[in-house]
């Protein structure tokens, strides 16, 4: 494939600058009642031959359980459509499920752990629970001695199920254990499905970061609730808290709901019940994202306070932050990710900016400036030093508190998945393109800014302060398809964070140059400025154009070959504007007057064109099958996985350096190829270039939200039959990770 | 901006839920209907009384549980030979679950062995929704003085299951026998239990 091709050839400079993996903002649609490829498993039923409502399945991990053991038990309701069974407190009418364990002598069994429910509106009530499918948790625990031999536990479950009408069913059955063959009603699945099927419980309070009270207020119940969640995230969510007990608040009652930045304050109609007589005031709180119908629930269990000492207190953030994406990382039990790491990599993103093919040239100037200057006084060129610094740290706060203030104000966050939108990528082109011919000279525009930098050298030290803005003010646009991506995770995250990120962006941006200011060793192997820095400043447009050349190749990526003449159109636009003021510059009267006029109606022209028709091409979803391995699809690898074979998942995406680098180095070539082949390992690409839901929830069971991921799952125990956990390989691959994964 | 400014028209013109109508030891909301019977029922005639109002719906599982076992009928008999006056209200609206005509109405009195003092079909859900009923069964205890005294569950026991009807608390005989002898009601509020009300 020629494009793979061009792309590697790419790569290798654009991974320079990346420093980051891609990340995305949005999460998927496990909507309601379609669960995940994973735990979808044999048990279809025709509803229409059944006058059974609800369908009750045992799963465990284990087929056998060990003196002194727990083991894990998932109960499955799977529910005729349209009917609804009930969470463990009903709301306002209704009943829980009951399971009524016969447990031999010294077994016990957890409470029954129920995932995050919904509201279940009826005309003026509004009962809690579930449609669809549910699984709830409960853990099984044998007792220290353990007679040989089979055992068999019987259970009840007793369970109402209602539509308008309500019908109480029940179930029994007898899970076996310890038996060589068994025709027990314990369905053994592997580790994944129970995890999976626990990723649907709320949060624990105990690791939890929210911090909530609660106070009596003319007859509401005030929830005040420190999130660690963004605002605009949180608009994005319909909330609901659901109690654990009856008569906490009226469940019907419509919450009245004031969002402050992280800061909920939820206040709902009192129920009945005095708040003395409630042991457990405590509930599930619950967000429901408005566009796909997923939900995230978090057990608070908050202070009983008074709403005068509420008042008083002030707003401090939890001390432990995390996204909304995060929370889902959380329910796959995932570590969240460590706001020092973030700041840390921050820093190095920064320096590594440096290096950016438009910021170089303004940069490096200021370098040599500052070792002029250092060759008088050392002492000045130190503060020259610290007020560059300070200017770039203060202009990254400014276009920080910028983006996070537009964020602010309109409800979506597109800028994370902005290389998916084929506007942004043909605007990004575009700026591109005029760099680089402002590089290569065709026009002066830009140099004359660039000068401000190098003019004001002497001017002092406000002129460096000058400086340290202009940087960044060069390097913010060039950054943003590197960097934007990292960048907009950090917006995600409480407004402090996101501005730490961005002050270690830019201190890392002022690094090197700090250092030459201060370390006169670094000022003494400065080059002297002369004519190489313009020679050099030329060669730097072709960078320039590479990108260009690598944003179209996203573009048509996205649209299909039909996404190629539009950009090229509005490129040709552009340079004949260009080329229209060179000559109006020199022209008067009469003359330049048309001049402008016919550059500015072929720049609005083709700008409006392209703009418009890039919008219109429809995005191509039939991607090229990959050069080997097969397209990912969450069917196809559940139907390799039942299989001895072992399965090894990539997922990338045309916009990610980091995975087509990966694929090339490490996984499409002759050696990997060869391991592949001979210990017929199933492999599966997937593409993530335009928006797969499919792919996202595969990301998210891994914990990440973004691609790249590698995905290896070895070859089952003969004995039990069972696959050992899926190993999860670095993202920056090498041939060896690679083989020494795949050959063992 | 314009997204956030009707955010909050929105929250302005949501309609503010109306404080709890019933509240114990508050006079209980008086409301007149016509009962199966086509005899006019006006609650505040039966001061004096203490009175017992249940929230039916033959077809709803937990009542058919009540029923089938006569737990209902007893308690009816028990609470009425004591003095009280007991109203059977069904608020299902016309088509939903438990609507049946006046005449069906009296069927299904007459095949359970009813004992209550009358039953009242509250198609509009007036009744129902002046009270705040949310499950068949809901119950409501009334004083002689019209004061609300219970609101709850019948007894201590919310399930459909048959087995548990023997040796349940029944919450609302405990409620007439305190107000009888001068006591105070306890507990005089308990979660409802049951289908909900098919307004």
């Amino acid at each position: 494939m020629r494009t793979m091709t061009l792309h590697t050839l790419l790569a290798p400079l654009f991974i320079l600058l990346l420093g980051f993996p891609a990340f995305a903002m949005e999460e998927d649609d496990p909507m309601e009642g379609v669960r995940t490829a994973l735990l979808e498993h044999q048990h279809k039923i025709d509803w229409d031959k059944t006058e059974q409502n609800v369908f009750i399945k045992v799963y465990s991990s284990e087929r056998t359980i060990k003196p002194g053991e727990k083991i894990p038990l998932i109960i499955e309701q799977i529910i005729r459509p349209h009917w609804h069974t009930y969470w463990k407190n009903p709301g306002d009418s209704g009943e829980p499920m009951h399971a009524d364990w016969a447990l031999p002598d010294g077994f016990k069994m957890s409470e029954l752990e129920w995932p995050t429910p919904k509201p279940l509106p009826f005309e003026i009530l509004v009962s809690y629970g579930y449609e669809g499918d549910v699984m709830l948790y409960q853990e099984l625990q044998a007792p220290d001695t353990l007679a040989e031999g089979p055992i068999d536990i019987p259970v009840r479950f007793d369970i109402l199920v209602c539509k308008e009408i309500c019908i109480p069913e029940t179930s029994t059955q007898t899970i076996t254990l310890n038996a060589e063959t068994t025709t027990s009603d314990l369905n053994v699945v592997p580790l994944d499905f129970i995890t999976e099927a626990r990723s649907f419980m709320p949060i624990k309070k105990d690791i939890n970061p929210w911090q909530s009270k609660m106070y009596e207020q003319d007859d509401m119940l005030v929830l005040d609730i420190l999130t660690d969640n963004h605002e605009a995230g949180l608009k994005q969510h319909t909330l609901h808290f659901f109690p654990y007990e009856y008569g906490l608040v009226e469940a019907a009652a419509e919450p009245e709901i004031t969002l402050e930045n992280n800061r909920i304050i939820y206040k709902q109609q009192r129920g009945k019940f005095e708040l003395e007589r409630i042991k457990n005031k405590g509930g599930v709180f619950v967000l429901i994202d408005k566009r796909t119908g997923q939900r995230f629930g978090s057990e608070i269990d908050p202070e009983l306070t008074s709403p005068a000492e509420a008042s008083t207190e002030t707003t401090t953030s939890p001390t432990e932050k995390k996204t909304l994406n995060q929370i889902e990382f959380e329910s796959a039990e995932q570590l969240p990710t460590n706001i020092f790491s973030a700041i840390l990599f921050a820093i190095i993103g920064g320096m590594i900016l440096n290096l950016m093919p438009c910021v170089f040239p303004v940069l490096s100037m200021k370098a040599l400036s500052i070792s002029r200057i250092s060759q008088k006084s050392k002492a000045e060129a130190r503060k020259h030093g610290i007020a560059y610094t300070a200017g770039v740290i203060l202009s990254m706060l400014a276009i920080a508190g910028l983006l996070i203030a537009l964020k602010e104000g309109g409800s979506s966050i597109g800028w994370g998945f902005h290389l998916q939108d084929p506007v942004v990528i043909l605007l990004l082109a575009y700026l591109f393109f005029l760099i680089g011919m402002n590089l290569s000279g065709y026009f002066e525009f830009g140099t004359r800014l660039m000068s401000i930098g190098q003019g004001q050298t002497t001017a002092g030290i406000s002129g460096s302060f000058m400086t340290g803005i202009l940087a960044t003010t060069v390097a913010t646009p060039c950054t943003a398809p590197f960097m934007a991506t990292a960048l907009a995770y950090a917006l995600n995250q409480p407004t402090i964070i996101a501005l730490s990120v961005f002050a270690a962006l830019g201190f890392g941006l002022a690094l090197p140059y700090l250092l030459i200011s201060f370390v006169p060793a670094l000022q003494k192997m400065m080059p002297h400025p002369g004519q190489w820095m313009v020679t050099f400043k030329e060669f730097l447009a072709f960078p320039m154009f590479a990108t260009v050349i690598w944003l179209l190749w996203i573009l048509t990526q996205e649209t299909g070959m039909n996404g190629i003449a539009t950009p090229l159109i509005g490129l040709l636009g552009l340079t004949f504007t260009i080329w229209l003021f060179r000559h109006a510059e020199h022209a008067n009267g009469g003359k330049k007057a048309i001049l402008m006029l016919l550059a500015l109606s072929t720049i609005s022209g083709s700008m409006i064109y392209s703009l418009y028709q890039i919008q219109m091409i429809e995005i191509v979803k039939d991607k090229p099958m990959p050069e080997f391995g097969a397209d990912y699809s969450a069917e196809a690898l559940d139907t390799a996985l039942m299989t001895d074979n072992p399965v090894f998942v990539e997922m990338t995406a045309a916009w990610c350096v980091t995975c087509k680098v990966n694929h090339y180095r490490a996984i499409d070539i002759p050696e990997t190829r060869k391991i592949m082949k001979d210990r017929n390992i199933t492999y599966f690409v997937g593409d993530w270039t335009s928006h797969d839901g499919e792919i996202t929830k595969y990301l998210n069971k891994f914990g990440r939200n973004g691609v790249p991921i590698y995905v290896y799952y070895g070859r089952p125990d003969p004995e039990t039959g069972k696959r050992p956990a899926p190993k999860l390989l670095p993202q920056l691959l090498s041939p060896g990770i690679v083989a020494e994964t795949l050959d063992k | 901006m314009i997204k956030q400014s009707l955010f909050a028209l929105a929250l302005l013109i949501a309609p503010i839920s109306a404080h709890a109508a019933t509240e114990i030891g508050q006079p209980a909301p008086d409301f007149v209907a016509t009962d199966i019977h086509g005899e006019e029922i006006k609650l505040s005639d039966f001061k004096g009384k203490n009175v017992v109002l249940e929230w039916s719906n033959h077809q709803c599982p937990y009542v058919v549980k009540h029923y089938d076992s006569h737990n209902m009928q007893n308690a009816q008999k028990e609470a009425v030979d004591g003095g009280a006056v007991w109203l059977t209200i069904v608020s299902s609206a016309e088509g939903k679950q438990g609507y049946v005509s006046p005449e069906e109405a009296q069927k299904i009195v007459e095949d359970v062995g009813a004992n209550a003092t009358t039953r009242i079909m509250d198609v509009s859900g007036e009744i129902g929704k002046l009270y705040e009923a949310k499950t068949t069964p809901h119950m409501f205890v009334i004083d002689a003085e019209g004061n609300l005294a219970y609101e709850g569950a019948i007894d201590d026991n919310p399930s459909v299951s048959q087995d548990g009807v023997e040796g349940a608390q029944n919450y609302v005989l405990a409620a007439l026998d305190s107000l009888n002898a001068g006591e105070e009601v306890n507990p005089a509020q308990t979660a409802p239990y049951g289908c909900s009300v098919k307004y």
